[in-house]
């Protein structure tokens, strides 16, 4: 009798004890759920700036290594320092991201479920972007990286807003209109530059003039890492910062956190050095064959517009400027082809970013908030990233077939893919350890080519 | 935002890239042909004060440019408001 007793007593005790738990564990799991969410979204935010910065090193650096002017290395690196300078320049971080292009506004942060529909629009929205910068580096298409995130900022609004979320007329006039300009002023600002440039010097010696043109052409390539850095790492710390507020850790009109600055300026500039090597391929090699007098004009035209365009009230991306300059340079160089079927898969690439990372940002929001109303808004969050993380997993996998790296980022462009993947070697290589040695010899191989060619 | 006023800033946009984004490019251009100016040596003390102008103005033009994209910066921290742009 007694011994029933104090065993009903345990069990009573137990279930107490449990009760007491999960009280406990009701009380603090939202507060613990939050922060976990929020730093995911985060860690998701940071993984966008590496990939804006990866995908963009081009854009500076790929006229540079193309021609010689500086070993790829050497590229990545300063460009990566350039803008890690340039985004430790940034200041007046908005608070508003992509103003003028997404309604976030019609977020109450006062309200709780407000603010947790907020940062999955965000969340939502940078998935979508990452998985589209992967995705055009994987197939070496230098597209814009605002572009990736406005399309899929545009997507998870409109899945959690409803049309009403996004200002179309924004659009319009922020993306859709400059995507266009952009690259028909910028060629043929670079196209009148390039001109001028062959017909100053035509009476100088080939090896003289590029000795000069080279050192332009690092000049003007640097400005234009530097402005990469003030631009692009903002956008980031701005969508850090508009998660922090949503959540409640920062008031409005705080000063930004010196730890997000900081983790935004590293991340992109780690993304600069590792170099999206198949962009630059294209961009260099791809695009127009490039000589230092027109990597030179290429990039002061696109210097000269990127730093100018936002003054005159229309900011375009740096991306759209540098392909358009380089295209320029094919054009006004006389003898000079430009690819038109690399460029015209390029625009291509450029129409469907904004729908595809939208419909990317679509589906993450509802794969999140679907699995939020069911089960936990944690398990929806968790369930996004591991989609992400897969998706990121495969492409770098696909990206490992034929790899694209410093060794022959400059190889010969494989006139009849079109690919930005170099030719194999018709027995292509069977293991990694005839790979290792092979690399450096056939560079040597494609050195030779080269020297022919000049010779020719 | 109408049409009228975006035209006009892409029109703003490519008169400043071409005065700028062409120009000195070409500058840098003439910069070296003065200073390997193939003519007879009479003209070659000429032609490297003409290239020196040409380079020193270009590198005038780099300063501008970093400090056109230090410029906020800049104002945040000293209050200085190089291209009286910030206020």
């Amino acid at each position: 009798m007694g011994n029933s007793n104090s065993i009903l007593g345990i069990y009573r005790q137990k279930i107490q004890n449990r009760h007491l738990v999960s009280t406990l564990f009701r009380a603090y799991f939202p507060i613990v759920t939050e922060l976990i969410i929020l730093l995911i979204v985060i860690v998701t935010a940071l993984a966008f700036d590496f990939t804006n910065g990866f995908h963009d090193t081009g854009n500076a650096m790929a006229t540079s290594i193309a021609t010689g002017a500086l070993k790829p290395k050497v590229a990545v690196a300063l460009s990566a320092s350039l803008n890690l300078v340039g985004a430790f320049l940034s200041v007046e971080v908005a608070t508003t991201v992509a103003k003028g292009v997404v309604d976030l506004d019609q977020f109450d942060l006062s309200n709780a479920w407000d603010s947790h529909q907020l940062l999955l629009v965000v969340f939502a929205g940078l998935i979508g972007a990452i998985v589209w910068n992967l995705l055009t580096w994987l197939l070496g298409i230098p597209s814009s990286s605002s572009h990736a995130l406005f399309g899929g900022l545009i997507g998870a609004a409109i899945a959690s807003l409803g049309f009403g979320g996004v200002v179309w007329e924004g659009v319009l006039s922020k993306m859709i209109i400059p995507a266009l300009a952009a690259p028909v002023v910028a060629g043929l600002v670079a196209a009148i530059g390039t001109f001028a440039v062959y017909s100053i010097t035509k009476a100088v010696g080939d090896n003289e003039k590029n000795r000069y043109f080279r050192w332009g052409q690092i000049g003007s390539a640097s400005l234009v890492s530097l402005a990469h850095g003030t631009n692009d790492a903002q956008k980031t710390m701005g969508v850090i910062f508009l998660s922090l507020v949503a959540t409640g850790h920062l008031g409005t009109d705080a000063d930004i956190p010196f730890w997000v600055k900081a983790t935004c300026a590293l991340a992109i500039a780690i993304g600069t050095y590792l170099g999206g090597w198949r962009v630059i391929r294209t961009l260099g090699k791809g695009l127009v064959e490039i000589d230092s007098p027109q990597g030179m004009a290429a990039e002061t035209s696109s210097a000269a517009i990127i730093l100018t365009s936002s003054h005159f009230g229309m900011a375009l991306s740096t991306t759209h400027v540098a392909t358009g300059s380089i295209m320029g340079t094919g054009i006004g160089r006389k003898g000079a082809k430009v690819r038109w079927s690399v460029a015209g898969r390029m625009a291509m690439a450029w129409v469907i970013t904004l729908p595809a990372s939208a419909i990317v940002g679509v589906f993450c929001w509802w794969v999140a908030h679907g699995i939020g109303l069911i089960s936990s808004d944690l398990l929806g969050v968790l369930v996004a990233f591991a989609i992400l993380v897969i998706l990121s997993g495969y492409i770098y996998a696909r990206s490992r077939r034929v790899p694209v790296d410093p060794s022959n980022v400059n190889a010969d462009w494989n006139e009849e893919s079109n690919s930005v993947e170099p030719a194999t070697p018709s027995a292509p290589a069977a293991s990694e350890i005839t790979e290792a040695p092979a690399a450096p010899a056939a560079q040597a191989v494609q050195d030779l080519n080269n020297e022919n060619e000049v010779t020719k | 935002m109408n049409f009228a006023t975006i035209f006009g800033s892409i029109f703003e946009v490519t008169l400043v890239g071409i005065l700028l984004g062409a120009g000195l490019p070409a500058l840098f251009a003439l910069g070296i042909r003065f200073a390997h100016s193939p003519s007879s040596n009479g003209t070659n003390a000429l032609g490297k004060i003409a290239s020196t102008i040409c380079f020193a103005i270009i590198a005038v033009a780099i300063i501008a440019g970093i400090l056109w994209v230090t410029k906020a910066t800049i104002y945040q921290y000293s209050g200085f408001d190089i291209f009286g742009t910030e206020g």
